[in-house]
Parts: structure tokens; sequence; C-alpha cells
């Protein structure tokens, strides 16, 4: 019977669904994150420029079993257009779920395939193009206390060979509703991160991989 | 045995049962759409065996790595590819070419540098490969950085001493051109031309680019015999060179330290910069060995001109020398020059599209 539970429930989905939108929020400073990519030189506060990532396999699931998935397999996010940071995914009427999964960063087994349309277009800009593969997560702005040029950060989490696999499994607790709001707590990400010893991170590497333990974390 | 066309007769075979499995089985099918059914199958394995034509290779290589379900041949896209391939309009400033590194007559190597020559006269770190044989790579560039042809090309179009510029300008520049549109419609079904389909056009030409025509090969296929000197290279060959050469691709597709010391205006510790991993130090893709009068010079900063000076550096170097006496020396360069593939070299089918010239100025 419990194996039956989801094909049943992808049966009834087409009869009667009911849209459930995931909406995931950045938060810094303790307020909605402001995308600011005028380009203007840093300030006395920190400011976040850009704020990109990939998800794949995104699930709603009852007891550990998916009740529903995206219908895209893979969605790129873009905190400066909050349309894409907003998804729907159909769950059947009468359909209990309990918790979120999801895949952050590109499934390493897309990743070593070869080369794909739509989100995962080279032409997102989220490829790295000196060696093979996605940027998972990108996080670039600019802070005073950083000592870069121009004090600038920047994040690019990603690759999925060997002992710096970047893709991370998240799962969140939530509670039935129209719209499921996922936090993502910039702050707990700058907490962690000295900007003045750690700003710039773009290859896959230990300290790249600690990173993407810690992206897991932001998610509430 | 190869048939008529060279064509590995397993392939063909595999494509036949998974057109049928498409084809022969639709859910539920009226018993009078038979016949046309098995029209639709035989006319769909005729265009195939002529698409796999495109890509022919001796029964004594192995199975290609390339996933080509992914990625399925087709003429169109194999002559779009060709054209991007042979197109400055893929650099930022219109002046380079993939081919302006990778010639088809070094076999899509360069010979007239020993490191890369990109747009504004730039020169890079690295000495240009040759490319063929691609569909058993499982790995690109001289440290491996890149896993997958398809998106190896991002690499040169991106780097700002080879083109200087980024796929998302390509794809615009693309789609302001007419004569583009044409072309993806043919190859695509439709006129978008998008990231994916630039870099899988290309890859399906870099793909049909087989090297296994050498007199190595026909004495493979008992349509050639070696001569003595030729025998006794292979011979040593086969004792000193052919764990990392390995036949018949000449390559073993890994990574290898052959001795170099390093050149200290480069630097270049190879395949560490990729894994980070100590024992990787030193280590370079191993190249393959077919076609070497045409890809000179050797190694990758391009440090040796001659075959004898790379001969020389086995037998010399301090660790590990080989017992190569100079008359042996000589018997493994004949050998060698056996794998030459001129008809590979020469072939039209991999040469500057000639409609390209009667394009008129940009
Ligand atoms: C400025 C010269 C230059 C241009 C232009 C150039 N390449 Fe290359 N290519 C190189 C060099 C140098 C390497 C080796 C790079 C390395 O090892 O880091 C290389 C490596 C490659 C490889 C990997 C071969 C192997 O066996 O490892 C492929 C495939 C390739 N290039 C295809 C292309 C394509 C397709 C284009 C056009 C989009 C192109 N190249 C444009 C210089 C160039
Ligand atoms: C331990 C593995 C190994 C063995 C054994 C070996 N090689 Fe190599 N060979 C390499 C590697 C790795 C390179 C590339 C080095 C570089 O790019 O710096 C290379 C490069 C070459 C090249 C230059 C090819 C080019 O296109 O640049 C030639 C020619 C060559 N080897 C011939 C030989 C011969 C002949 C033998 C036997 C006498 C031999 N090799 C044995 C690993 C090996």
């Amino acid at each position: 019977m419990k194996h039956l539970l989801p094909i049943l429930c992808l049966f009834f989905s087409t009869l009667s669904a009911q849209e459930v939108f995931i909406d995931f929020q950045p938060v810094m400073g303790g307020k909605a994150l402001v995308i600011d990519d005028t380009g203007a030189a840093a300030g006395a506060e920190k400011v976040v420029e850009a704020m990109r990532f990939y998800l794949s396999d995104v699930a709603l699931r009852s007891e550990g079993q998916v009740v529903s998935t995206s219908d895209k397999r893979h969605h790129l996010l873009d905190a400066a257009q909050p349309e894409t940071m907003r998804f729907p995914l159909s769950v059947p009427a009468g359909v209990a779920y309990d918790e979120l999964s999801f895949t952050l960063g590109v499934d390493s087994l897309t990743a070593a395939s070869g080369a794909f349309g739509g989100d995962l277009d080279p032409t997102n800009g989220m490829y790295w193009t000196w060696r093979s593969g996605y940027i998972n997560f990108k996080l670039e702005g600019t802070a005073p206390e950083c000592p870069a040029r121009k004090n600038r950060f920047q994040f690019h989490v990603g690759g999925f060979q060997g002992p710096f696999n970047s893709e991370r499994a998240v799962s969140l607790g939530v509670s039935p509703g129209k719209t499921i709001p996922v936090k993502i707590d910039l702050d707990r990400f700058f907490d962690q991160i000295n900007l003045a010893a750690t700003y710039q991170i773009m290859s896959p590497d230990d300290r790249s991989a600690t990173i993407a333990d810690l992206l897991v974390e932001l998610f509430r | 045995m190869p048939n008529k066309q060279g064509v590995r007769r397993g392939s063909v075979r595999k494509w036949a049962e998974r057109l049928r499995a498409q084809f022969c089985s639709p859910p539920l099918g009226p018993e009078a759409l038979r016949p046309f059914l098995l029209l639709a199958v035989l006319g769909s394995l005729a265009m195939t065996a002529e698409r796999l034509s495109d890509f022919a290779y001796p029964d004594y290589f192995p199975a290609p790595t390339y996933n080509f379900d992914a990625n399925p041949l087709s003429g169109e896209k194999i002559q779009l590819g060709r054209r991007l391939f042979y197109d400055e309009i893929l650099s930022a400033d219109g002046t380079v070419s993939c081919a302006s590194c990778h010639s088809p007559y070094n076999a899509f190597a360069h010979t007239d540098h020993d490191l890369s020559h990109g747009i504004g006269d730039q020169i890079g770190t690295r000495n240009a490969p040759a490319l063929f044989n691609l569909a058993w790579s499982t790995s690109f560039h001289r440290d491996g950085a890149h896993h997958h042809l398809d998106l190896q090309a991002l690499a040169p179009i991106s780097h700002p001493a080879e083109m200087g510029s980024n796929i998302k300008d390509v794809v615009a520049r693309l789609r302001g051109d007419s004569l583009y549109a044409a072309g993806f419609a043919r190859a695509w079904g439709d006129p978008v031309i998008t990231g994916e389909r630039v870099l899988k056009s290309l890859a399906q030409f870099q793909l049909t680019l087989v090297s296994a025509g050498a007199k190595y090969d026909r004495v493979r296929e008992q349509k050639d015999t070696f001569s003595d000197q030729e025998q006794k290279g292979y011979a040593l060959f086969k004792t000193y060179c052919n764990s990392c050469h390995t036949e018949p691709l000449f390559t073993n597709q890994g990574f290898a330290k052959n001795g170099l010391e390093v050149d200290t205006t480069l630097n270049d510790f190879g395949r560490i910069v990729i894994t980070t991993l100590p024992a990787d130090n030193l280590l370079f893709k191993i190249p393959s060995l077919r076609n070497l009068s045409f890809t000179h010079p050797y190694m990758h900063d391009g440090r040796f001109r001659k075959l004898r000076q790379v001969l020389e550096h086995y037998a010399d170097r301090l660790n590990d020398p080989l017992p190569l006496a100079s008359n042996d020396q000589a018997d493994l360069i004949a050998f060698l020059l056996t794998l030459d593939d001129r008809a590979f070299v020469f072939d039209r089918r991999y040469a500057f599209p000639v409609e390209m010239r009667s394009v008129p100025e940009r």
C-alpha cells in the first residue's frame, strides 16, 4: 500500500489538483534582500549584487514518500528576478505533506552529461568555462571589510566531481498551505564567513565544499 | 569484419533495434497501419545507415564513449557545426575561428606555433592539440579540465587570449545573421538559436573527425604489410610505449608524467591544477600518436619540433630512461610514421566549407 500511495496520488492529481507555491525569500539584515546591481562602489553597507542558484528535483513529501514533484527538473533562481524565486507544485487534493526536499545545485549526473537548454543553457552565465561544471550557487557583492579590489566578494560554489562535489540535499519540515515560504538566511552566511579573509571562491576545492555545507543551513 | 562502409555492424544493429522499439510497438496501433509503419522503419533505417557513415570506424576500435543518444548525429547538424567551426564570428573581434588554432591540414592541431595564438595576437600557455577520434575521449585539455565534448567549446570561446567572447554574445551575433537562422532551422527544426544548439552542433562536426585510415590500419585490415624496419619499431612500441599510447587509438585516455622538466617560463603543473591532488603534479593528458607528421611541435608546451627530439627525450631523461639505441629510435620513428593518416588530413568533408566563400562580407 505504501508504494501505491504515490502512484494513486499522481493519478488523482490529474483529476483534482491544487497549486502550492514554493516561495524563496532571501533575507539580509533581518529584511527582504534587495539586489543592487548598479555597480556603485562599496559604501559603508554590505551590498549584494547578484544571487543566483540552481535547484534540482524539488519535491513535497509525506512521511518520506514523494507526493508531488516540480514539472521542471532543474530551476535557476535569480534574486534579481522575483518571478524565478517562486514556482508552483501541483498537489493532489486532500493529500497532506510535511516535508519539502530538493538538491541545492545541478545534480551531478546531469552535470556530467553534456549541453542542455532552458535553465541549464550555458548562456545563463552559470557554467564555468575554464573547466567543466555548473556554478551551483553564486553570490556577489561588496562589503567595506572586503580587502579585494573595489571591496568585491565573489562566491561561485560549484563542481560535481570527486571529493569536491558541491551538490547538497536539503530537506525542510513544512506545513500545508497555498504558499510555502522558504527563508534564505544570508545573515547566517555572513556570520559564518569572515569577508576580511574569505571573499573569493571560484573553484571546487575544500573551501568551496565547506561553503556548500554552510549553504544548506541557510534554507529555513 | 567491417561492412562496406566500414560502419561497425554492431552499431547498425543497435540503432535498428532502437528504431524498431520506437516504431513497431505503438500503443494500440490498428492493424491497417502496419504497412505504413514498416515503410517508416525501413525509411529511417536507410537514413540511419547514411548518418552512421558520417561516423564510421573499424571493428578493432573500442565502442565510443560519447553518448550519441543525447545528441544524435544528423547531416544538417554536422554541416552547421562545420560552419561554426570555421567561422570567425565566434570570436569577439571576428578574427579567430576554431580552425585558426585547429587547422585541418595539421590534423586539427597548429604547427606554426608552440603555444596557441588567439585574438589580438595574444599567445596562450599551451600548444593546441590535434582533434580526432574525440568520440573516444573521456576528458579534454592537457589537464583534463573538461569532461564533455559538448561543453569544451565554452573554454576557447570565453578565454580572453583565444576568442575573447562568451557564449551569450556568440548566440546574439549568430541571431543577427540571417544565414544562420536558415542553417539552424534546417538542422534543428526551427530557427531558434540557443547555447545548447551551438555547442551540440560544434560537437557533432568534431565527432565525425575519425582518423582510422593510416598504413597501420591497412595492416590491421590485412590490406598492407609493414616493412622490416616498421615491424621492428612496432615491437619496440609494444614494449615501451603501448601502456600509455595504447593502440588502436594510441592513447589510454589517461594522464601520466613522461619525465619533462617544468618550463619555468610557464610553470604549468598539469592535472594538479584541476584536482588539487599532490599525486597529480606534472601529469598531462596522454596524447594520441596518430598523425604526428602533421601535428608538430610536440608536448603540452610544444617544446619539441622533431620526433627525433621526442625519442631522445625518452632515451635520455633522468628518471627511468628507456634503453633505446639510436637505431631503435629510428625504427620506432619508422613505425610512428605508419600512423599518419593522409586520407583523414585531406578529407574534403572536414575542410573549410566552400559555400562559406560565397557569403557576403559581414
Ligand atoms: C587560440 C587558439 C585556439 C582556438 C581559437 C581554439 N582552440 Fe581548441 N584548443 C586550444 C588549446 C591551446 C587547447 C589545449 C588547452 C589546454 O590544454 O588547456 C585546445 C583544446 C581543444 C580541445 C580538446 C582536445 C583534447 O583532446 O584535449 C578541443 C575539442 C578543442 N580545443 C576544440 C576547439 C573548438 C571547437 C574551438 C572553437 C570554438 C577551439 N578549440 C578554438 C587552442 C585553441
Ligand atoms: C608513462 C606513460 C607514457 C609512456 C610509456 C610513453 N609516453 Fe609518450 N607521452 C606521454 C605523455 C603524458 C605525453 C604528453 C606530455 C605533455 O604533453 O607534456 C606524451 C607525449 C608523447 C609524444 C608527443 C605527442 C604530441 O602530439 O605532442 C610523443 C611523440 C610520444 N609521447 C611518444 C612516445 C613513444 C614513442 C613512447 C615509447 C618509447 C612513449 N611516448 C611512451 C606518456 C607516455
